[in-house]
């Protein structure tokens, strides 16, 4: 009986809520009410799997992240839902060398290619839009990005009653007035939370709507962007 | 003197055929002329008891299971100048002697290598990669390397009386000389080359033709044999024929994995890297299939190759069975050294460079399915942002910074079906008339019901277009 237990927690197919946290490798997403949220930010690879409408800013927002933590490697994209637009790109100061674009006849081709670039090493972070993934496939691709050290990105559109993945991390996102609501729908060795803010309007002032009232003041030990 | 050595290759057309492990224990020959005599047989064929001109029914009865192959000089006539090509690595002048023989000038190589022993190791050696039979032998003349080596002397000797002495005691019959030239010359009482080479000049050119004169003269090397030597043409070309028609894609790895040492080791030597390859497929009728391998970074070795065949051929329906396949480097460049950071491999990391994943998706997805985005010195948006080929270095291209750009275009503009409200605006992008591709178009930021940041845009004609997501 013991040895069943442990067999399965080997596996990862165990866990147990009173074990102290252990201590992710994680890093800042650039963003300081997100990062609280995630206890320190994103994870360093693993696979993000995101539910979001076309065009509320779920792109920007991951762009802090990318630009803070690429270390020279390719960015991929792979069948995004247009052209990926290089003026924008090169606005954010990313090196446009280090950018590849996938665009394959089918899904089974993109989520070969998603796993090849995961794997391979050469990349530090892999953008993925697919609408149906299955927990076999998103179970390759994490330990794909494990290996090669690299994240994953999934946009997929809202979907609901559909079986959970087993991903590292899972968000909803809906647009807010000033910047997006996020829901943490899933994370690895954490507690869901309730909905959440992410203000954009210091980095993207020209794209929120209202700036949020002044009469809220930050909170003053938090440093913004400093974990 | 000028010293040659001649290699004689007496199976050529059964040593480049590809046999599988279990079918080199199968007889097989090779049969020529009207009378099909045996003209190369391989071992298994020389223990049943088939002997060099044997009739094809006198060998089929002496062995069942035997497989009788046409004779075929073009294909020999490729194969010496494969070999030719692999030898030119050691040394210069080489000559091609009609559809089985190779002439080496060995004179001016012996100060490079320093001495004959020392030059023959290496040709030998090198040689020996290419797993074919040879004869050999030196000669002071080519004539004299030629006869030497075809009657299988298989010795290298620079001093000139012991060869002269070697040539004098074979029979004319074992010479190039023609049967009738031979049998007149017995008949007077001539039977051995040292008869032969006895008689003086002269005489023989009252009694004889000039070209038994010149055959002498050759052999004796007081003519001189004009030679022409061989220049490489292409820089890798490989001919593989296979033994069955294969149906099965699968099944041509093997053979084509043979190609890709070949070409590994042929890369190698050079210290160079191929960038495409060009595959031939040919089938018993009808045009061969052509595929094109690329690898951005450029491999060498077998295996990489074989890996990027493998998803190439994984796309492709063969329509007819593939008779044989033959291999081209197209690109070949010489390799760069490849610095890799030592230290950013904190983690358990994979293998490949960029470059190497590139051609891996390439090879699968196909060349225009993997992209790298560009910056275009245009104003107009479609011309800005346009994909190039992936990894290019960028060109400087001054870019408006305070321009925002949303981050996903549409391919095309869309007809802005949904109501919206501007956030910012105009942005007028009047351009283009030079180049008949005029725009005009003022573009604006908005913001739809449902939470989306949106670029559109308004014609002359206020229209209204959708361009692009600030995603």
């Amino acid at each position: 009986m013991h040895d069943i237990i442990k067999q399965l927690q080997h596996q990862r197919l165990v866990w147990r809520g009173n074990e102290p946290q252990s201590q992710r490798d994680t890093l800042s997403t650039g963003y300081s009410e997100w990062d609280q949220q995630l206890n320190g930010g994103l994870p360093r690879n693993g696979v993000v799997e995101i539910q979001t409408e076309l065009g509320i800013g779920e792109l920007r927002l991951l762009q802090r992240f990318m630009q803070n933590h690429t270390k020279g490697r390719l960015m991929v994209f792979i069948q995004p839902p247009g052209v990926i637009c290089a003026e924008s790109l090169a606005n954010q100061g990313f090196d446009l060398a280090n950018v590849l674009v996938i665009s394959p006849k089918n899904h089974n081709g993109a989520l070969w290619a998603a796993e090849q670039c995961l794997k391979s090493g050469a990349c530090d972070c892999v953008l993925l839009w697919q609408q149906n993934l299955e927990i076999h496939q998103a179970k390759r691709l994490q330990m794909a990005s494990e290996s090669g050290d690299c994240i994953q990105f999934i946009f997929k559109p809202q979907q609901h009653n559909v079986l959970p993945l087993p991903v590292t991390l899972s968000m909803t996102l809906s647009p807010h007035q000033y910047g997006l609501t996020a829901r943490i729908t899933k994370r690895k060795g954490g507690w869901l939370q309730g909905n959440f803010n992410i203000d954009m309007s210091d980095h993207w002032p020209a794209l929120t709507l209202t700036k949020p009232s002044n009469t809220i003041v930050p909170f003053p030990h938090t440093k913004r962007g400093a974990q | 003197m000028t010293l040659w050595i001649y290699l004689y290759f007496p199976k050529l057309q059964l040593d480049r055929r590809f046999f599988l492990e279990e079918e080199k224990a199968q007889a097989a020959i090779i049969v020529d002329g009207q009378d099909s005599h045996v003209v190369q047989l391989n071992q298994p064929a020389e223990e049943a008891g088939i002997a060099l001109g044997m009739g094809l029914g006198t060998a089929a009865s002496l062995c069942h299971p035997l497989q009788v192959l046409p004779h075929q000089a073009e294909v020999e006539q490729q194969k010496l100048e494969e070999i030719a090509h692999w030898l030119y690595m050691v040394t210069s002048d080489i000559t091609l002697f009609s559809s089985n023989g190779i002439l080496l000038r060995v004179t001016n190589m012996l100060s490079l290598y320093s001495g004959l022993e020392k030059y023959w190791q290496v040709v030998q050696q090198h040689l020996a990669k290419l797993e074919v039979e040879f004869h050999f032998s030196t000669g002071y003349s080519p004539l004299m390397a030629q006869v030497l080596a075809e009657n299988g002397l298989n010795q290298l000797s620079d001093i000139p009386a012991q060869l002269t002495q070697l040539i004098r005691s074979y029979p004319l019959t074992a010479t190039q000389l023609s049967p009738k030239v031979a049998e007149r010359l017995q008949r007077v009482g001539i039977k051995q080359l040292k008869h032969l080479l006895d008689l003086p000049m002269a005489e023989l050119a009252k009694r004889f033709d000039i070209d038994l004169v010149n055959f002498v003269g050759r052999l004796t090397g007081q003519f001189k044999h004009p030679v022409t030597f061989y220049h490489p043409k292409h820089p890798f070309k490989r001919h593989l024929d296979l033994l069955y028609e294969i149906e099965n894609v699968q099944w041509l790895e093997k053979p084509l994995y043979q190609l890709f040492v070949q070409l590994e080791a042929y890369l190698k030597l050079r210290d160079q890297l191929a960038h495409e390859l060009t595959l031939s497929l040919r089938p018993r009728d009808g045009e061969p299939l052509i595929l094109t391998l690329h690898s951005a970074q450029g491999d060498y070795q077998a295996d990489k190759w074989q890996q990027l065949s493998q998803l190439n051929l994984e796309s492709i329906k063969l329509t007819a069975p593939v008779l044989s396949i033959s291999l081209t480097a197209t690109q070949v460049a010489a390799q760069q050294g490849q610095a890799r950071d030592l230290f950013s491999g904190n983690r358990e990391q994979g293998q490949s460079s960029p470059l190497e994943l590139v051609s891996l998706l390439q090879a699968k997805l196909g060349q225009e399915a993997v992209k790298g985005i560009g910056l275009g010195n245009d104003a107009r948006p479609e011309m800005a942002n346009q994909y190039c080929t992936p990894l290019a270095k960028q060109l400087d291209v001054q870019i408006d910074a305070k321009a925002l750009r949303p981050n996903i275009l549409l391919p095309s503009p869309q007809p802005l079906s949904e109501p919206v409200t501007i956030i910012q605006g105009p942005e007028r992008i009047a351009t283009g008339w030079w180049d008949n591709n005029p725009i005009v178009r003022d573009y604006f930021i908005a913001h739809s019901q449902i939470g989306r940041w949106l670029w559109v845009f308004r014609t002359p004609q206020q229209q209204w277009f959708l361009h692009g997501y600030f995603s």
